[in-house]
């Protein structure tokens, strides 16, 4: 084989792409007009977009985070605490969201420096919980009880909209830069890591560094949707800034939906939204349903629904595979 | 105001900690499976013993025993039905199986049992204390810590004077070699990830004996075993137990110093360990001895 670095890499299967943005589209225009209350398109999109932030950690370097919670509650945090100690609007809060992130991604980058595996796992779980427990104690943002963004020239008439904008903003972002960045030398790297480490640093790939920048880059995602979610309620509290339940909910989707391809996630918030839904009136049962399913999904297809629709069809609406003419 | 009575609260709860991790670190040190289920199983233990207690009114040791046995087939029916289908070089899909595992334990607790924390109450012998180096200390703590210490020096024998122990020793190191002696590899790591969650269960049930519970504990319980395994190390009962102490004794001393700091202080604690491992200050301080 002639080097896959120096070789231009040819993508395979631009007529799924194109049905990949149509796909998306379609969903997109379905979110803006369908006659119904904005706030359920608007979390669809922003759990979608941590998914996709989480999927491209997990799916892609074969690092399994339980703890970014840590960063949907320091994103949100950070959001409430610019804008009312400073006053600026939220929208530019956001921006204080993802530099404030993507400094503590890097912090707990270089705490997990030298754990692999479950140790990464877990370690990660254990520094949100940290994390948790000390905004809990904070006198500043509220303690336990947790604060009210305070930010008065909001107009209520025009809010929800604007939120609702600036989710479908992201998510349109994280999935067409997931894609864009996958396809490039970096986003092959990345994958090349997580099939052979060995092989693929033989070939000049940094895994290190490779690795950190996926995850300050899926950090900074979940902190940008968990501060547009808290904003949208404009309350933010530790226990549930914080909660594990976040994780599950990702963990969930990217799972079930097919980790490591970027139609998974699409699939999983669909499955999961609609499981919700359906199963509102039931209250435990439909978390109970969702473990069953993440358990059974392991059990017998644990590359996931799309990873199993994929395998035997080879369809890919986001060409992310390619092959050398 | 004296630390004393804290430190031995801590060497006392540290004895049940040292249980947690002693069960998630056979698990993985065998099978190399992470059981993110752990938890729920140590608050499960709680929930089957009090039910126990309070239905059959049998005696406390007696249901201890039952709690075993209920257990130990909870455990072999997981790795039986589900995990000896993913062991494998990739972690991932036990850890997912078993995380989705232990959503289910919770909320099915929750529906079941109520979200309300409880305690289990087992009459006068709880409010029983003796004075030892001028300080009370309550009877049921030491008891407690007793049968920990009895459970470790148990699984000291099973691993090192039995047949069965020395093919969980060998299955760690080499499965191979094992099949190639005759053993059934699957029914190893069923046996091993029974006792695993038996030991786990007890603890969880002793633990909850002198404290609460309610079905939300399993998480902060397992974020515990898995700094137990962590700072004790894997394969090493002496480091589990060890480890254990250090825990429960950290974490009562910050509850002291900060009452609502949860387990906030043994989780630094932790992680200062991890650094410490990471940055391998040992190898740092043997290589100037030599």
């Amino acid at each position: 084989m002639n080097g896959p670095v120096t070789s231009r890499p040819v993508f395979s299967g631009h007529a799924g792409l194109i049905g990949g943005i149509l796909l998306v589209g379609a969903l997109a225009l379905s979110a803006i007009f369908l006659p119904m209350d904005r706030r359920l398109p608007m979390e669809i999109c922003l759990v979608l977009a941590m998914a996709q932030g989480w999927n491209l950690l997990c799916g892609y370097t074969g690092l399994l985070s339980f703890g970014h919670q840590a960063f949907i509650g320091v994103g949100a945090y950070t959001l409430f605490l610019v804008v009312n100690t400073l006053g600026i609007s939220p929208f530019l809060g956001l921006a204080f969201s993802a530099v404030v992130s993507a400094a503590v991604a890097v912090v707990i980058a270089l705490l997990l420096k030298g754990s692999r595996d479950a140790y990464f796992s877990i370690g990660i779980w254990v520094l949100a919980d940290c994390l948790r427990l000390l905004v809990g104690q904070w006198d500043l943002v509220g303690s336990a009880q947790g604060m009210v963004l305070n930010a008065p020239d909001i107009d209520p008439a025009t809010f929800g909209d604007a939120v609702f904008w600036a989710a479908l903003a992201l998510v349109l972002v994280t999935q067409f830069a997931v894609f864009g960045l996958l396809r490039t030398r970096f986003g092959l790297g990345l994958m090349a890591i997580r099939d052979n480490e060995t092989a693929a640093a033989s070939v000049g790939i940094a895994p290190g560094r490779s690795r950190v920048i996926a995850f300050v880059a899926s950090a900074v995602i979940c902190a940008v949707a968990g501060a547009i979610y808290y904003l949208s309620v404009l309350y933010v509290d530790p226990a549930g800034a914080f909660d594990l339940d976040w994780q599950i909910r990702i963990l969930f989707i990217v799972i079930v939906g097919g980790a490591g391809t970027l139609e998974g996630p699409l699939i999983g918030t669909a499955i999961y939204f609609l499981l919700r839904e359906f199963l509102q009136d039931h209250g435990g049962l439909f978390l109970i349903v969702q473990g069953a399913i993440a358990a059974l999904t392991m059990l017998f297809a644990p590359q996931g629904l799309w990873g199993l629709v994929q395998a035997r069809t080879g369809w890919q609406l986001f060409p992310t595979k390619w092959v050398t003419q | 105001m004296s630390f004393l009575p804290t430190i031995l609260n801590g060497l006392m709860v540290g004895g049940l900690y040292g249980l947690f991790g002693l069960g998630l670190a056979f698990a993985f040190g065998i099978m190399r499976i992470v059981n993110i289920a752990h938890g729920e199983f140590i608050v499960l233990g709680a929930y089957i013993g009090a039910s126990l207690l309070s239905v059959t009114h049998l005696p406390l040791p007696v249901v201890i025993v039952l709690v075993a046995v209920i257990t130990f087939a909870l455990g072999w029916a997981l790795q039986t039905v589900m995990l000896n289908r993913m062991i494998g070089p990739n972690p991932v899909p036990a850890m997912v199986a078993t995380m989705g595992l232990s959503i289910i334990i919770r909320n099915a607790l929750v529906q079941y049992y109520g979200a309300d924390i409880r305690a289990i109450d087992i009459g006068p012998l709880q409010d029983q204390g003796v004075s030892i180096f001028g300080t009370s200390i309550g009877v049921l703590p030491i008891i407690i810590f007793c049968t920990a210490v009895l459970l470790f020096v148990l699984m000291h024998l099973l691993l090192t004077r039995t047949t069965l122990g020395r093919a969980f020793r060998a299955a760690a190191d080499d499965f191979e070699i094992l099949e190639t002696l005759g053993f059934n590899r699957k029914r190893v790591y069923a046996i091993a990830m029974g006792l695993a969650v038996t030991l786990s269960a007890i603890a969880g049930l002793l633990l909850a004996i002198r404290s609460s519970y309610s079905p939300y504990s399993g998480v902060e319980r397992l974020l515990i075993s898995f700094e137990v395994v962590i700072i004790g190390g894997i394969g090493s009962l002496r480091g589990s137990f060890l480890a254990g102490l250090f825990v429960g004794v950290v974490q009562l001393i910050g509850l002291r110093i900060n009452p609502n700091s949860g387990p906030l202080f043994g989780h630094l604690a932790f992680f200062l360990i991890l650094l410490a491992k990471q940055a391998n200050l040992p190898a740092l301080f043997l290589r100037r001895r030599t």
